[in-house]
């Protein structure tokens, strides 16, 4: 492999990463051959973690493919069977013969209507499978910035919504993508990225924390630092414009299941109350009981007049409109989608634990985290009940995705319960 | 004992109990140890303020009127030591 900073990095280049550079040219080209390989209208299964593969499909595919499944490193347990899998080996030298790599003949029949396949971490642990056009996937793209090409780092997986969103920034914004995604732990990726020039970055508020607890942010010259996919509290906001003094700071929200986006770069968390009145970006707004709700009259949760809950808790505050959390009772744990009830039948279950209380507790550096109250059974000696808290937490873990573990768990003699007799969750 | 040699020892015991959980090694830790390299992460980092305010009670984090987010075990320690409840 080549040294990192040997590869190019210029106004042209549209994705960099540790060992190749792919041009805006090149991936307006099929440069990978992908139409020669993919039967109009067919099905293709991404399972490369790269994203120079991703970002070749999404310049390729869309209008071409029939669907396209982005699993990267995902278990989803879905077959492959019929579909054309691309990995990270996907390179020119693999063409067929016959498939005529580059450039590619213009298309003799109107463009496929291309499903793009993506999944979300749900509230089961389960990867969930959402479709998408490209185009509503693109909704987040910033138009250019007037003064050149940015070069966005990017940190997330290119296979999920926020890392497909960053390489879109690319194809779309004409940007340049710095996919860091090949080194191992945060630091080196940050290293690499000043070294090459990065100076948009997006990411969501636990991962911005942890960019602030690295040694030296500072190293970082970013003029655009873009909040996404949980919400951005005040504090954070302040410490990111601090860290970077030159740049705009923008908070995305984003509600996948309308397809509803919009971004606030104001410096203050939520956004302002004039949005009700006045939509940002077209997206029409109301608060209905307390949870927002946005015109969304394609969605499959849509009302009679158009608007669809988000499933947000938010609050009106003087001119601001504040999130608060899910109305559904889940919470987000450093960018996981957690439901406390799930977390408290898993504790149930166990052969030692009577009943089980899980909350959520409000925490600086996740957003939110679990805690626990669990009564022991009868039986249980005092032994037994002081190795409680540590066999739970495994236990939990063993089934769920770690965000799902309570940071603490308390053996309690007996839970407090409401007047209706449920669990005191609130 | 002063405030910072308490809370220190509260911190460094509740980040070996932690790593042990994990089933993780437990480094000798030094005030200048980047936390994040030290076997917690950012999830690491949520559990392990949660904990310390039960055992400390308070949560400096949620108290403090300028963020600041700390890198180095000897940071996080200040942190805790600069907001601790005077006794």
């Amino acid at each position: 492999m080549l040294p990192a900073r040997e590869v190019l990095v210029d106004d042209r280049a549209a994705l960099v990463d540790g060992r190749s550079r792919l041009s805006h040219a090149q991936l307006a080209d099929d440069v990978l051959g992908l139409r020669a390989r993919v039967p109009f209208g067919g099905a293709v299964v991404v399972t490369a973690r790269r994203g120079l593969p991703v970002a070749a499909a999404l310049a390729a595919l869309d209008g071409w493919a029939g669907r396209v499944e982005l699993r990267g490193a995902l278990d989803t347990g879905g077959s492959t069977a019929g579909a054309v899998v691309l990995s990270d080996d996907v390179a020119p030298a693999e063409v067929p013969a016959s498939g005529g790599a580059s450039p590619m003949p213009p298309p003799r029949r109107a463009p496929a209507a291309t499903r793009w396949r993506l999944f979300t971490s749900g509230t089961t642990g389960e990867p969930k499978p959402v479709d998408h056009t490209l185009d509503s996937l693109a909704r987040t793209v910033r138009p250019g910035s007037g003064t050149g090409p940015r070069r966005w780092g990017l940190l997330y997986e290119p296979t999920r919504t926020a890392g497909v969103q960053v390489l879109l920034q690319a194809l779309r914004g004409g940007d340049t993508v710095l996919d860091a995604t090949h080194l191992p732990g945060l630091p080196e990726r940050l290293a690499w990225l000043a070294e090459h020039g990065v100076d948009a970055l997006s990411a969501t508020p636990t991962l911005w924390r942890q960019v602030l607890q690295t040694a030296r942010p500072g190293s970082l010259s970013l003029t655009q630092v873009t909040l996404g996919g949980e919400i951005a509290d005040q504090r954070l906001l302040d410490a990111l414009r601090a860290a970077f003094p030159g740049a705009r700071v923008t908070h995305v929200f984003a509600a996948t299941e309308t397809g509803a986006a919009f971004a606030v770069s104001d410096g203050r968390e939520g956004f302002p109350l004039a949005y009700l009145e006045e939509p940002p970006r077209g997206v029409a707004l109301q608060v209905r009981d307390g949870v927002l709700f946005v015109h969304a009259p394609g969605a499959s949760t849509a009302q009679e007049d158009g608007f669809a809950s988000t499933g947000d808790l938010v609050e009106v505050a003087g001119d601001r409109v504040r999130f608060l959390g899910r109305a559904s009772g889940v919470v987000n744990v450093g960018g996981v989608t957690v439901a406390p009830e799930q977390v408290e039948t898993v504790l149930r279950e166990h052969p030692h634990v009577a009943d089980a209380l899980v909350l959520p507790r409000r925490n600086p550096f996740s957003g939110w985290i679990l805690t626990a109250r669990v009564v022991a059974a009868p039986d249980l000696d005092d032994a037994g009940r002081a190795a409680l808290p540590g066999l739970l937490r495994t236990s939990v873990a063993e089934r769920l995705p770690s965000a799902h573990v309570p940071a603490r768990i308390e053996v309690v003699e007996e839970l407090p319960l409401s007047t209706t007799g449920k669990a005191g969750r609130r | 004992m002063s405030d910072r040699d308490r809370v220190r020892g509260a911190v460094v015991e509740e980040i070996t109990a932690l790593l042990v959980e994990d089933g993780k090694p437990v480094p000798a830790l030094d005030d200048g140890d980047v936390l994040l390299q030290s076997g917690l992460d950012s999830l690491g980092f949520a559990v392990l303020v949660t904990r310390l305010e039960d055992s400390l009670g308070y949560d400096p984090f949620t108290e403090m009127e300028q963020p600041v987010y700390p890198s180095t075990l000897g940071e996080f320690v200040e942190v805790y030591a600069a907001h601790a409840p005077s006794a």
